[in-house]
């Protein structure tokens, strides 16, 4: 902590003269989470305790997201821990030291310092927001301790990293799901407009959707990257109204995914929405739009109801436990809290280097560990679950269904889409 | 390019300065009173805006109601946080005025962290999906009535600062601390008062802002960041230079997001604060 503390104070310090007086008030703005809720530790457990670092941002702009991650893990590790620990460490209890990352790169790469360097970690897992993963990653590789995401960036595993393993598919992935999917659903309308928010995460998606889009034929009409943080979607509506798609493929955090439907309905335009996961598929989405949610589709990378024998047990506990539905990274936090145990019970050892070597040879087919789409986890070289796959969801009456592939959807897609006014 | 959609840019834009004057003369009061830059100014919005959420919520108080709620509750709080936050460090270094500003910060934003979660709310009204069209371009009720709820009450202002005793006082204080003593004005009195009416109209900003957007405890980092623009581009302490400012950094950005690309809105907001600054360090009322 005394490390955060001074980074932070003397990046205030630097920012005090005049000329960069505006450049300080946007770095207090982003360090505002700074002394925040100092890091819950937990305490050193006993001997045998296998320690785990949970990095997500449980305050900052993406508290939302990483608390629902958070909500699902301590399912996992409840779960884990009342079926006997891990057997082969005498049944040792899984530990997990939860590190909020404040929304914030720095202090993201600050928390990974602080709980890396200070050893006795077997292994690690967050952070949600490829952007801080791709840092924590960078520090995981350095102190050699294997760090398993369900961050979707396709860097994250195409670095050669040896500690990194991502179970989640990767972005680029996405945009080729929801072409196959979209030109499906194409009548005469080949026109698509793809907007995204800017950071890894967007930019990454965004590309896979623009590349699929030529593959299939589409006539890309707009391309545009957004700030997230924006007060209106008005202007960037604006701009996908002039370009008189047939499709809006948009990819998006929260309140921006909600800006931008509810401002397409305002402005009366009518195309069919394939949201990039995140925002267009959690709980808020339908809570705040209500039956505007409806019709809306999405690429997931895991869904509440994907064709895996665990996947309604675990729904049906976060449900009972939270009130809302799992969402997909939610459920991912789950699986991979899984995966991090099968892990040390094949190594039996809490040495992260052998853990680590234990995880390169993953090999789920069965068990909660295995529940993502493909009902498979099994690493690559890369360190990336080779059986993974995208979905598709569509919100039908409320609820988000699982439309496509065909081996895991649920229901038919609703399509063609009704005008906003007649919905 | 299509005319409508350049218009529908600039109105947006027009639109949304109304907001931006609003946060934005608050945080100039302060400053131009006190002396004390306020980087708390985004958390009071954030108030006023969950103290509007909560009135709906629970009693089902309209927002446009509730304004008659929210002000008076944020000035009382601004009119604390003075006394008993502020008024000790009067005198203290400048840095420690900034970390006690952003101190208050961080507590308030994760005090409502802590009580109302990090979860995204917004109020449902009959009228919040109304859009007037005319020709090609939607104006959003909502957003057209936050416009002019913030120019009647800038207009309020600037009548209470120029016609009321107790408004000249404020601006006899701005302008010269120790003259204004010699005249009989407890300065310490306007400082609660400029605090308190600063935060009342953050507080303001907040209630108009529910109808459109989102409550969430990070909320205010949107807002303050941008007062932050308006004010220095307007000069520190100016009121008509903080309504100029902001009208200039609404258009500036929607068009700059129909022109440059929609990463780019704040890019051209900062060059035109950066080209400013150059040639009128003070900003655009201060003198060179």
């Amino acid at each position: 902590m005394e490390k955060v503390r001074r980074s932070r104070r003397s990046k205030i310090y630097d920012s005090l003269t005049r000329r960069e007086f505006l450049k300080g008030a946007a770095t207090l703005g982003a360090g505002a989470g700074l002394s925040a809720l100092p890091v819950r530790q937990a305490r050193a457990g006993a001997a045998k305790d296998v320690s785990i670092a949970v990095f997500y941002p449980t305050s900052g702009s993406q508290a939302r997201f990483g608390q629902m991650c958070v909500n699902a893990i301590k399912i996992a590790i409840d779960e884990v821990n009342g079926a006997g620990g891990i057997k082969s460490l005498g049944g040792a209890k899984l530990n997990p030291v939860y590190a909020d990352i404040q929304s914030d790169t720095t202090v993201t790469r600050n928390q990974c310092e602080r709980l890396m360097a200070g050893g006795g970690l077997a292994a690690a897992t967050g952070c949600y927001v490829s952007t801080f993963t791709l840092v924590a990653t960078e520090v995981a590789e350095r102190y050699k301790i294997p760090f398993v995401t369900g961050s979707v960036a396709d860097k994250l595993t195409d670095r050669g990293f040896k500690y990194t393993f991502q179970v989640s598919p990767k972005a680029s992935h996405f945009g080729e799901t929801q072409m196959d999917f979209a030109v499906k659903m194409a009548g005469k309308g080949k026109r698509a407009a793809v907007v995204f928010e800017d950071t890894d995460y967007g930019t990454a998606t965004s590309k896979g959707v623009i590349d699929g889009a030529k593959r299939v034929g589409f006539e890309v009409v707009l391309v545009e990257p957004y700030r997230s943080q924006f007060t209106d979607a008005t202007p960037l509506v604006n701009k996908i109204k002039a370009a008189q798609p047939d499709f809006v493929f948009p990819v998006s955090y929260i309140t921006d995914a909600l800006l931008i439907i509810r401002t397409m309905k305002q402005m009366n335009v009518n195309a069919g929405i394939f949201g990039g996961g995140a925002g267009y598929i959690i709980p808020d989405f339908f809570k705040d739009l209500g039956n505007d949610a409806n019709y809306v589709f999405s690429a997931a990378s895991w869904n509440n109801d994907i064709n895996c024998a665990e996947v309604p047990k675990i729904a049906q506990e976060y449900e009972k436990r939270y009130g809302e539905f799992i969402n997909e990274h939610a459920g991912e936090a789950y699986v991979m809290i899984w995966v991090i145990a099968d892990a040390i019970e094949r190594a039996a050892s809490t040495d992260p280097l052998k853990v680590r070597d234990a995880m390169a040879k993953t090999n789920l087919t069965k068990g909660p560990g295995s529940a993502m789409p493909g009902c498979h986890v099994e690493f690559n070289e890369q360190g990336w679950n080779k059986h993974v796959h995208p979905v598709m969801v569509q919100w039908q009456g409320g609820k988000l269904r699982c439309v496509y592939p065909e081996s895991d959807a649920r229901v038919k897609p609703a399509w063609p889409i009704p005008a906003w006014d007649k919905r | 390019m299509d005319l409508t959609i350049f218009l529908q840019a600039l109105i947006t834009g027009i639109l949304m300065a109304g907001i931006y004057a609003l946060v934005g003369i608050g945080l100039t009061l302060i400053f131009g009173v006190v002396r004390i830059v306020n980087f708390a100014h985004g958390e009071f919005v954030m108030l006023g805006m969950y103290v509007t959420f909560w009135l709906w919520k629970l009693w089902g108080i309209d927002p446009y109601v509730s304004l008659l709620i929210t002000m008076p509750v944020l000035f009382c709080f601004g009119v604390l946080v003075q006394r008993f936050l502020l008024q000790p460090i009067l005198r203290a270094p400048d840095l420690a005025q900034i970390f006690m500003t952003v101190g208050i910060s961080v507590i308030l934003m994760n005090a409502t962290l802590f009580l109302f979660t990090a979860d995204f709310r917004s109020v449902k009204l009959a009228y919040s999906e109304w859009v007037w069209r005319v020709g090609g371009v939607s104006i959003p009720l909502t957003r057209l009535f936050a416009f002019l709820g913030a120019i009647l009450l800038a207009g309020l202002l600037t009548l209470f600062l120029t016609k009321t005793d107790v408004g000249k006082a404020l601006r006899a204080v701005a302008q010269d601390r120790e003259v204004s003593m010699l005249l009989g004005i407890n300065p310490e009195r306007m400082y609660l008062l400029a605090v308190g009416l600063g935060a009342a109209l953050a507080g303001a900003a907040g209630t108009l802002i529910v109808p459109f957007f989102y409550v969430f405890p990070t909320v205010g980092v949107v807002f303050g960041l941008i007062a932050f623009v308006v004010v220095i581009l307007g000069t520190l302490g100016s009121i008509e230079g903080a309504l100029l400012a902001s009208l200039i950094v609404g258009v500036a950005e929607s068009l700059g997001i129909l022109f440059a690309g929609s990463d780019l809105g704040l890019v051209v907001v900062f060059a035109i604060l950066v080209v400013t600054l150059v040639f009128r360090p003070s900003g655009l009322m201060g003198q060179r």
